[in-house]
């Protein structure tokens, strides 16, 4: 049926729309067609509202009062100081542009680094993937990406290949004007290969810039990937992700989000099993104050016999910080021996935070292992007050305890170097030295 | 080194009062066993000496060294020297038991205002004392207690007392759910660490410890009160007859 009553357009929705009709997509890498279409579904939904469910803690088209204009096309910007991360491969976009001086691309056989436009260009079937959503991926933001997206990285890994380093892609955002930055970036992890791949945001406090990425990750046989997310933008930043990953059969994928800036931010991630004995490794961390709001939505799809999942949620909020976990698994009535755990765990630190938990199970098989946990508490007055007899002070005694609590989800970060910088996040966060 | 006078207490928010007037004096050097029934007041006096904020002190005054005790917070109270061996260690997931030691060992030094420990200097004073109570270097790499069985818990409180060196230590019921070769070896690093300056109280339901601390002086806690004392031949009494005589002569009383 068709809807008689238009649909009042809020301010973001139309400078969105005016900021497409701007654009010019003729000459589109992703097509015009595509574009033009995932436009055209973002208009007749709008921002997503808290009445529709997935949305329920995260009303986008409330909070999200203005949409900054697309980033000016002129000289390239300078990407800065890069010494805080990983020494190793980096592909650094700077405000949604690809410095390619500051990057460092591996060059090594079997792995390919290429810009979205050339990838499409030489394979026929990114295409496909890019396009259509995965089920528990699609949102009127993914629309938007879809819409907007004419650049990121594609990365491919051939069968049997390691990339010898973790290869970061660096989001970082300059200058002192707000804009809407968007990219579509993929990675495809051949049979028996290995890869690991980090994603970073960060950009300036107080700026209201806004970020949306996608990425499809397609994990072949055997393969073993880990994907890690670091989100550490500007407090007035708004970060939105579309996360898309297909397990092939007995291959593993460790995925990490951690979350420590942005007023606003949501992963939306859905992994799909797609061969048997394959494994995903969730390990969620948010760590929040002010008035920040983070949200991750997973979908994990058992659709084959025989994989295991597991995720472990971790979310420390203070003052009126809010924490938002919706996650579902999905057994689908083939897939037998499922082992499928879910816990989200959520420390509160002040009176005034709130963390929404949503775990749900859909199973269909009869002969799986599934279960879900999520407990909200306070720092435990028992093993501070041990710590405290051992002569911490108080103060040091809650960081230890937090940093404990958080240090469940870095510790699931093979990668030495990575590691060292999502606790350093943390560290900085309780405003404490890391003791190495 | 430590003054316990007409010490009243209770459990915040409960009227019941538990300690009802109890009198201790352990002087430097000393060895104190404190034995009594279930019920008597044992714990709760080791928790108001901890400083665990679940108790209340209602009368009463505990000097160590001369200072008010109640006065201190529990992390103040661990830097001046004052040391609980708790009855019940906790696990901590995710604190890796080095870590812990460390930021105790360091805690404590600069709140006397000493240097911190250089991280060698650190590694020869842990091995020292985890030798001596038989902790390995696979428990110290494990997160503070998690996964230790009881007696290694134990042995874990009396090796960060060997390691912290500190002026008065009260183990709490430390031979409760150990094994006669654990309590050998938490017996033995107790009486290594004897003598001196040092004050210590041992806290205990039963006297098959005291066979292996020998105390210079046994009280016994009955009500809330010290009912009597005397030398370690009273623990051996006290085996032989049981409480009962106690909690009746405090019941005429």
């Amino acid at each position: 049926m068709l809807t008689t009553v238009e649909r009042v357009q809020t301010a973001a929705e139309k400078a969105l729309s005016d900021y497409f009709a701007g654009t010019d997509i003729a000459d589109s890498a992703r097509g015009a067609e595509v574009r033009r279409a995932a436009m055209v579904r973002f208009q007749e939904q709008g921002l997503p509202h808290r009445r529709i469910e997935e949305w329920k803690y995260t009303d986008l088209r409330t909070a999200m009062r203005e949409a900054p204009a697309l980033p000016e096309t002129g000289d390239a910007l300078a990407a800065g100081d890069l010494s805080a991360y990983a020494a190793g491969y980096r592909a650094v976009f700077v405000n949604g542009r690809l410095d390619t001086a500051a990057s460092e691309l591996p060059e090594a056989a079997g792995v390919t680094v290429t810009s979205l436009a050339e990838a499409l260009e030489a394979d026929a079937g990114l295409a496909e993937r890019l396009d259509g959503a995965m089920e528990g991926a699609d949102s009127p933001v993914r629309d938007l990406n879809t819409a907007f997206a004419d650049q990121g990285m594609v990365i491919a890994i051939a069968d049997g290949a390691t990339l010898d380093r973790p290869l970061q892609i660096i989001h970082r955002f300059v200058g002192e004007a707000p804009a809407s930055v968007f990219l579509r970036h993929a990675l495809r992890v051949g049979d028996n290969a290995t890869a690991t791949v980090a994603e970073v945001f960060e950009g300036p406090d107080g700026l209201a810039y806004h970020v949306n990425t996608a990425a499809r990750i397609d994990v072949g046989t055997q393969a073993n990937v880990t994907y890690l997310r670091l989100q550490a933008d500007g407090t007035q930043a708004f970060n939105l992700a579309t996360l898309e990953a297909d397990i092939g059969a007995g291959a593993e994928l460790t995925l990490i989000a951690a979350s420590f800036g942005a007023a606003l931010s949501r992963v939306q991630a859905s992994v799909k099993f797609s061969g048997e004995h394959a494994i995903l490794k969730h390990g969620g961390l948010k760590m929040l104050r002010g008035k920040q709001h983070a949200d991750l939505t997973m979908f994990v799809d058992h659709a084959v016999p025989n994989c295991v999942s597991e995720e472990l949620e971790k979310t420390v909020l203070d003052d009126a910080a809010r924490g938002v976990f919706q996650g579902k698994i999905v057994v689908r009535p083939d897939a037998q021996k499922t082992d499928g755990r879910m816990m989200t765990q959520a420390l509160l630190l002040s009176e005034g935070a709130e963390a929404d938990n949503k775990p749900e199970l859909e199973i269909y098989a009869d002969d799986v292992q599934c279960g879900h946990g999520a407990t909200s508490g306070q720092i435990d007055e028992t093993l501070l007050f041990y710590l405290r007899s051992r002569g911490i002070p108080e103060s040091q005694a809650r960081s230890l305890l937090i940093q404990a609590f958080a240090g469940e989800v870095v510790d699931e970060i093979e990668d030495e170097a990575l590691r060292g910088i999502v606790a350093g996040h943390a560290a900085r966060w309780l405003g404490v030295e890391l003791d190495v | 080194m430590l003054e316990i006078k007409n010490l009243h207490a209770k459990v915040a928010e409960e009227d019941t009062e538990i300690l009802k007037g109890l009198d201790l004096t352990v002087s430097a050097g000393e060895v104190h066993a404190i034995m009594g029934p279930n019920g008597s007041g044992k714990s709760t006096l080791s928790n108001v000496l901890a400083g665990k904020e679940d108790y209340e002190v209602t009368d009463g005054e505990v000097l160590y060294k001369g200072e008010d005790l109640l006065e201190l917070e529990p992390d103040e109270r661990a830097a001046a020297g004052v040391f609980m061996a708790f009855q019940y260690p906790v696990e901590i997931p995710g604190v890796a038991t080095m870590t812990f030691l460390k930021a105790a060992l360091n805690a404590q030094r600069k709140a006397r205002d000493e240097d911190e420990l250089s991280t060698p200097e650190f590694m020869r004073l842990v091995k020292e004392a985890s030798t001596k109570l038989n902790v390995s270097q696979e428990m110290l790499r494990r997160p503070l207690n998690v996964g230790f069985s009881g007696g290694e818990k134990k042995r874990n409180e009396i090796m960060q007392m060997a390691l912290l060196q500190p002026s008065l230590c009260i183990l709490d019921e430390t031979d409760s759910g150990l094994d006669i070769d654990a309590l050998r070896i938490v017996a033995d690093g107790v009486n290594q660490l004897r003598g001196g300056d040092r004050g210590i109280v041992v806290i205990t339901h039963y006297q098959r410890l005291l066979d292996y601390i020998v105390p210079d002086v046994v009280h016994v806690m009955s009500r809330g009160r010290i009912v009597r004392s005397g030398g370690k031949e009273l623990a051996l009494e006290l085996e032989k007859s049981g409480y009962a005589a106690y909690s009746e002569e405090d019941k005429a009383a």
